[in-house]
């Protein structure tokens, strides 16, 4: 035989399994492509299974997304300005971006969570909280607007929060800053014992939503990082997790790194409520506003209240414990079923599940490992239920499905681990790109959760996507966990960084959506019902111009007597009652951005003119065939000056009232 | 029954009674509808026209109206909405009053009324749609010419396909006028008999 010729044979063989295999390889993966694009694809004018609701982080938005399309279908200004409809720039919502700080332009938003009654999402509000100054703020979800925001008195970085009480009782707040408490100026190195947390419960009308600042533990200087909130058997509890209990007040990087536990501070909500009706608190007078929206009079109001009951650990026995935590935990997570509690530690690949039962047993028997200023501290070993043992690097977050599984993301390994919860066996694993930070399952944290989808929210985009110079949005992965094996379905950029999101079946709300605000229902002082009562009024320097807005003219689209030093109010009412119609207005020069009014809504534009002139304003949203013929002028002249004072619009040409 | 005064018989009574009623039921019903559609509005536009008033969305098409000038539609624009009321509470009370007294001389006159009644009706309405179509603002951004909504069926206009069709009130009356047609053959003996 010739031994070349063996060789080649043997070659060609090789050359061809390895084809066979390559290509048996291309078709699997193209199959599952397939696979995945069929999961994601909502046929064009069908809708989406679930809303899910992504808190924009430093932009300070909720963004509305469509699962499992990933399509966003609404950014809703909440603790940032948003110009796109002028929300925070107008008289109109300016008061609900107050704080005892004056008017804020901006915060970080964190944690989106939504209403429950018997721990399951109802669909009625969504809370988020401002983690820069700390605020809660409530949205409404038929409008899908903010409604109400509440600054939490005696904090800073409020990070864990705004989680939520099986019925809505509450929603907690806490201090992932301590400070000096009540605030005064002392030099940071006398941290130590000077600092001081709050973990605050903020109280919620069942019927109206409205908040109020129920009461504030005070606890010790600790970092207060995540929360969750006890259900079923649990109910009654609020658990935080807590770093830096080393104290550290610089290079908190290393020097709150130091102890290989720290605490999960388990809160007694209900025994707080008891020490509340006993007298057993303090009162503070630290300054926080209150702002709400009044549906009706689409108005914004804002008040600044003095008053808060402010529980101390020693006055109030039974209060809160700590739980010892491996290293630096992150999230804290309780099961549906509520029987057992999560320490994510971050700096630890063991995370220790906790049984809400032990805890309780733990507490009667009186098994403390010692105290933090005055607070019990509960023997490790005696709450411990079991372990997940080498879960990950960097565990921060777990999420439920609604069959018994865990899902935890963790950050440094850069992937999602599945694990079982009654025993913390480990079932299944899937790298994300890159570095997620929290992870969302439809009403994952609740009692009952939808299970299906789990979306990833990566805190590094890299490569995923077309480079867009070295700004990048951040980025989110859907993963289908309806299998025994996950399933990576979908990557989609998301706006800002979403710390946290909710999701819940769209046909929960969908129906619910408000069209437009009934013009009939409009109570906004300076509404301008029909094209009849448009009118012009001078008060002083004030100019109110009492303004309509129909397809395609406004009443009056001619001004004529404004003068230079004059402040002038365009209330506009858009006349429209028809879905989908709204009508933008926009003047030249004015510093502020374009109003975006819904149908019959009335939104106030404020413009201080400096120089004479003749200024053409317009609708700035697309409102029919005859768009662009929908502008207007208004006339400036000197200060001096002694114009006429008269309007046109609407083929009517009317006088001003002098008030 | 009674030959010499000329008296209906008692089916003949029943049954103008029975209409009497049946025309009653027409003030819960509205008479026509309108449908419209367009490319933006796939739910459509519906507007209702009763005895008394008009429902739907009567708001956003007359803000739609205005790009071809249009007339505003407006209830106090039609004093038909005053009159078309009355009337059929006359032909109700009327008819209960035939039934009462019995007499082939106030069938007839109740009945002509009924006739009378429906013509004006449709004429009326007809005329009210042509003079919608030729009443136009010659102002008006879109012109156009002579265009008259259809009464019953479908017509394109613009980019809106219009269907016009009668609706449950409408239905109520005519059963009301079928039973009333009822009457008379009912009554046709005793008609006969009265020369």
């Amino acid at each position: 035989m010739n031994k070349g010729r063996v060789k080649l044979a043997v070659l060609m063989a090789i050359v061809a399994v390895l084809a066979f295999v390559a290509f048996g390889a291309k078709k699997v993966a193209t199959k599952l492509a397939k696979d995945a694009a069929q999961k994601v694809y909502v046929p064009p004018g069908e809708y989406d299974e679930f809303y899910a609701f992504l808190s924009g982080g430093f932009n300070g938005q909720v963004s509305v997304v469509g699962l499992p399309s990933g399509r966003i279908l609404k950014n809703i200004g909440v603790f940032s300005v948003n110009p796109r409809n002028g929300y925070g720039y107008t008289p109109e919502t300016k008061p609900l971006l107050m704080t005892s700080h004056g008017f804020l332009p901006w915060d970080d938003s964190h944690h989106p969570e939504l209403s429950q009654t018997n721990g399951v999402p109802d669909g009625r509000w969504l809370f988020i909280n401002a983690n820069n100054t700390p605020r809660i703020a409530r949205l409404n979800l038929k409008y899908m607007e903010t409604a109400e925001i509440i600054e939490i008195p005696n904090s800073a970085g409020n990070h864990p929060s705004s989680f939520i009480t099986e019925n809505s009782e509450y929603v907690t707040a806490g201090t992932r800053f301590s400070v000096p408490l009540p605030q005064k100026d002392i030099p940071i190195d006398q941290y130590k014992g000077n600092f001081k947390g709050t973990l605050s419960f903020i109280s919620i009308n069942p019927k109206t939503g409205m908040m109020d600042v129920a009461f504030q533990i005070l606890v010790p200087g600790f970092d207060y990082d995540l929360a969750h909130c006890g259900k079923g058997p649990s109910h009654g509890w609020c658990f935080f997790t807590s770093y830096n209990t080393e104290e550290a007040h610089t290079l908190l990087e290393i020097n709150a790194s130091q102890h290989d536990k720290d605490f999960i501070a388990a809160v007694n909500w209900k025994r707080a409520e008891e020490c509340i009706k006993e007298g057993k608190y303090e009162t503070w007078h630290t300054p926080y506003a209150h702002n709400w929206y009044d549906e009706k009079k689409h108005m914004a109001f804002s008040e600044i209240k003095k008053e808060e009951k402010v529980i101390k650990p020693d006055q109030c026995p039974g209060v809160v414990y700590f739980i010892p935590t491996p290293k630096s935990p992150h999230g804290v997570d309780v099961s549906p079923d509520g029987k057992y509690i999560l320490g994510d530690g971050k700096l630890s690949a063991t995370m220790a599940v906790f049984s809400f039962d032990k805890m309780i047993k733990a507490i009667k028997e009186k098994k403390f490992a010692g105290d933090a200023y005055g607070i019990p501290i509960l023997d490790f070993d005696a709450v411990l239920d079991h372990y997940v043992k080498n879960v990950c690097l960097g565990p921060l977050h777990t999420e439920s499905d609604n069959k018994g599984y865990a899902y935890t993301s963790c950050f440094i390994s850069s992937e999602v681990v599945k694990w079982k919860w009654s025993t913390g066996e480990i079932v299944d694993r899937i790298p994300v790109y890159y570095s997620i930070g929290h992870l969302m399952i439809p009403g994952g944290d609740s009692a009952k959760p939808w299970g299906k989808y789990l979306l990833a929210m990566n805190k590094i985009t890299k490569d995923r996507y077309l480079p867009t110079g070295p700004e990048l949005n951040q980025s989110a992965q859907l993963i289908d966990i309806s299998g025994d094996k996950m399933q990576l379905l979908l990557d989609f950029p998301t706006l800002g960084e979403p710390h946290y999101a909710q999701a819940l079946p769209a046909s929960l709300i969908k129906d619910k959506q408000a069209k437009i605000y009934n013009l009939k229902e409009n109570e906004h002082p300076y509404a301008t019902k029909s094209e009849k009562e448009v009118k012009v009024v001078r008060k002083g320097r004030e100019v109110h111009v009492y303004m309509t807005a129909i397809r395609s003219h406004f009443v009056p689209d001619n001004i004529e007597g404004v003068k230079v030093g004059d402040t002038v109010y365009f209330h506009v009412t858009n006349l429209e009652q028809d879905w989908d119609i709204p009508h933008g207005f926009a003047v030249y020069g004015a510093d502020t951005p374009n109003l975006l009014i819904m149908p019959g809504q009335t939104l106030t534009l404020v413009w201080k003119p400096e120089k004479p002139g003749v200024y053409p304003f317009y609708c700035t949203d697309f409102c029919s065939a005859l768009h662009q013929e929908m502008q207007g002028y208004v006339r400036v002249s000197p200060a001096d000056a002694n114009p006429p004072m008269i309007w046109r619009g609407g083929g009517e040409e009317g006088k001003w009232t002098v008030e | 029954m009674n030959k010499q005064t000329g008296k209906l018989p008692i089916t003949a009574r029943l049954l103008v009674a029975a209409s009497a009623l049946i025309a009653v039921a027409a003030f819960f019903f509205p008479l026509w509808m309108y449908h419209l559609e367009a490319p933006q509005y796939p739910e459509g536009l519906n507007m209702y026209i009763w005895l008394y008033k008009l429902t739907g969305q009567v708001y956003i098409i007359n803000d739609l109206n205005h790009y071809v000038g249009f007339m505003q539609i407006k209830p106090e624009m039609y004093w038909e909405f005053k009159v078309l009321p009355v009337m059929t509470a006359i032909l109700a009370l009327w008819g209960l009053w035939v039934a009462i007294a019995g007499t082939v001389r106030s069938f007839l006159w109740w009945l002509g009324y009924y006739v009378v009644f429906a013509i004006f009706g449709l004429v009326d309405f007809y005329y009210r749609l042509w003079q919608f179509g030729h009443t136009v603002d010659p102002h008006a951004p879109i012109r156009i010419e002579g265009y008259v909504p259809p009464m019953w069926g479908t017509r394109h206009f613009m980019n809106f396909v219009i269907a016009s069709q009668p609706a449950t009130g409408f239905w109520v009356l005519l059963a009301g006028f079928i039973v009333a047609v009822l009457a008379l053959l009912a009554a046709w003996p005793a008609i006969k008999r009265r020369g």
